[in-house]
């Protein structure tokens, strides 16, 4: 509802402070079809479709007022989905509002936040400002829109803020807190510092880490180096996370992390990304992780090569073998994937297949094949995109199993 | 102990503006890039245009690698304005949502490009990666209100 109010207030003000007003709508209508059989073994057949509008109103491209919304909405037109024939959602509505200057920013209303340990969708105020050169403050505060419960929104709270320091090109240093209370008790309650850091010869450090003030102890570490040489690029990377101060056991959560906080377990994952570009239009790349931990298993390697070939602007085509391998057999499977995205222009034309073979057999089933295969077509002047895809999926848990999905995307801009 | 950490949390604040009087040449980041062959909606690497430069931005660390989707959290912690340069938040939307019911490939099926999660058969592959890695399903599925997700079947 307050999501509302503010779209409709906007509406009527924005004319009035903006100095050149554009308005953006972008609408992606997607029918997919595909059936399902019921847990009381009869079958629906599927045909909903999804309405994906985003709104752009105001100064979008320059500093000043703007509004900024998007939503989704679904409709059955065969048999129903298990939770009903309709379904939707507003993703977020805001007023956004960019100083002449650029040195603050204040948003309003409904929004997704991704700063430090702020990672949250919130109806509320956030607000940025640059208080010198070198310093930056963000703080917001209002109702978390995940903690929704039993108890409605009555008693959710959520705030934090977030400094930080830097020198262009040297370093950048930040602290970030972040307090969630769901139905009036505190259910989160963070601290983080982020740090990125540029060294001689093009080297990069990143680190994260997160202090849970709720159990008092580190939830997560994360490490990451850039080391550039020549064509090639190696990422060494170092991340320990304890689960009873990453996951949490409040309300609402799943199972599994529930379950996962009781255990108490700690792993650590060390690894590296690796990339090998010998043409502008050819990649190589490669990312290996050893998982050790605490108690739960012995330890897991996660290893994935790809290789990329592109051609113009937008056509693309490449191939991934992986393997995930833990100490049980019932951890363990390799993963190829092909795929494809040629452009035609006007037309475009893409492929994707992925092929699974698990160690242990899930359902009887020792593999999963998905195969998947498009083509589209962008009209007048690209504003205007057609899409149609058909899936082929046979694995553990469906047989032979085939979707299509028709895409029609607009965008409108005057 | 935790009265403790957020006062030297303070502490910090407070020494981080003092040095910070140290001044440096204001940068202001554009709103928007120019806009370009739909930009935010293609893998890129700003190095092309750009080079590797580390002023005003280091702009090879936003290069769009072929795991970029898998490994860009660190990046994006530390100023999402940058990421909002060339895309649309409801483009970071079509993963990170508060509650949506497509997975991200099945919203995009064409867009192959993008290397989404959860592609093809991921229903058979989560029982494998979530055991070994929880903290991953965690950063999207740890709310209440994502966890619908997970709800049907975990309880």
């Amino acid at each position: 509802m307050t999501a509302q109010l503010i779209l409709f207030a906007a509406v009527l003000a924005a004319p009035a402070v903006c100095r050149a007003v554009d308005l953006g709508i972008s609408s992606d209508t997607i029918v997919r079809v595909y059936e399902r059989d019921d847990r009381n073994g009869g079958g629906r057949s599927l045909l909903p479709v999804y309405e994906f509008v985003r709104l752009d109103y105001g100064s979008v491209t320059t500093p000043g007022l703007s509004l900024h919304a998007y939503g989704w909405g679904r409709l059955d037109l065969r048999d129903s989905h298990e939770d009903g024939d309709a379904e939707g959602d507003l993703l977020y509505a805001y007023l956004e509002y960019i100083d002449p200057d650029r040195d603050h920013q204040m948003r309003l209303g409904r929004q997704y936040l991704f700063e430090g340990v702020m990672r949250e969708s919130f109806d509320g105020l956030y607000a940025r400002t640059e208080l010198v050169p070198t310093v930056a403050l963000s703080a917001f505060a209002g109702m978390p829109v995940g903690a929704g419960s039993a108890a409605g929104r009555s008693g959710d709270l959520v705030y934090g803020a977030r400094i930080v320091q830097g020198q262009r090109g040297r370093y950048d240093a930040g602290i970030s807190y972040k307090y969630v209370a769901n139905d009036g008790s505190r259910s989160e309650e963070l601290l983080g510092a982020d740090l990125s850091l540029s060294l001689p010869a093009g080297i990069s450090m990143f680190a994260h880490s997160t202090l849970n003030l709720l159990t008092g102890g580190w939830g997560e570490h994360s490490y990451e180096a850039r080391i550039p040489f020549a064509s090639m690029e190696l990422r060494p990377f170092y991340q320990r996370y304890r689960y009873s101060d990453y996951l949490n056991d409040r309300s609402g959560a799943s199972r599994p992390f529930r379950f996962q906080t009781v255990l108490g377990d700690r792993v650590e994952i060390a690894g590296a990304e690796g990339f090998w570009y010998p043409t502008e239009s050819v990649e190589f790349g490669g990312r290996y992780k050893y998982l050790t931990y605490d108690s739960r298993f012995g330890n897991a390697h996660m290893a994935t090569a790809l290789a990329t070939v592109r051609r113009g602007i937008f056509s693309e085509a490449g191939l991934e073998f992986g393997r995930v391998q833990g100490d049980l057999t019932e951890n363990r499977y390799y993963l190829g994937r092909g795929y494809l995205y040629g452009d035609f222009a006007p037309w475009f034309a893409t492929g994707d297949v992925t092929y699974v073979r698990y160690d242990r057999a899930i359902y009887g089933e020792n593999s999963a094949l998905f195969v998947s295969a498009g083509v589209g077509r962008k009209m007048l002047d690209r504003a205007l995109s057609l899409k149609l895809s058909v899936d082929y999926s046979n694995d553990p848990y469906f047989h032979k199993d085939y979707r299509g999905t028709l895409a029609v995307t607009y965008a409108f801009r005057r | 102990m935790n009265r403790r950490t957020v006062c030297m949390a303070a502490g910090c604040m407070l020494l981080a503006l003092v040095v910070s009087c140290a001044q440096q040449a204001r940068y202001r980041l554009p709103v928007k890039h120019p806009p370009i062959f739909e930009l935010g909606e293609r893998r890129e690497f700003c190095t092309k245009c750009h080079g590797y430069r580390k002023e005003p931005v280091d702009f090879e660390r936003y290069n769009h690698t072929p795991l970029f989707t898998d490994s860009h959290r660190m990046v994006a912690y530390q100023n999402q304005n940058i990421c909002a340069i060339c895309h649309e938040q409801s483009f970071c939307n079509d993963c990170h949502a508060s509650r949506t019911e497509l997975k991200p490939s099945e919203k995009s099926p064409t867009e192959t490009y993008r290397r989404m999660q959860h592609r093809g058969d991921y229903l058979s592959r989560h029982r494998i990666d979530g055991r070994l890695d929880p903290s991953s399903c965690f950063r999207c599925h740890g709310n209440p209100r994502a966890a619908a997700t997970c709800r049907p079947c975990h309880g």
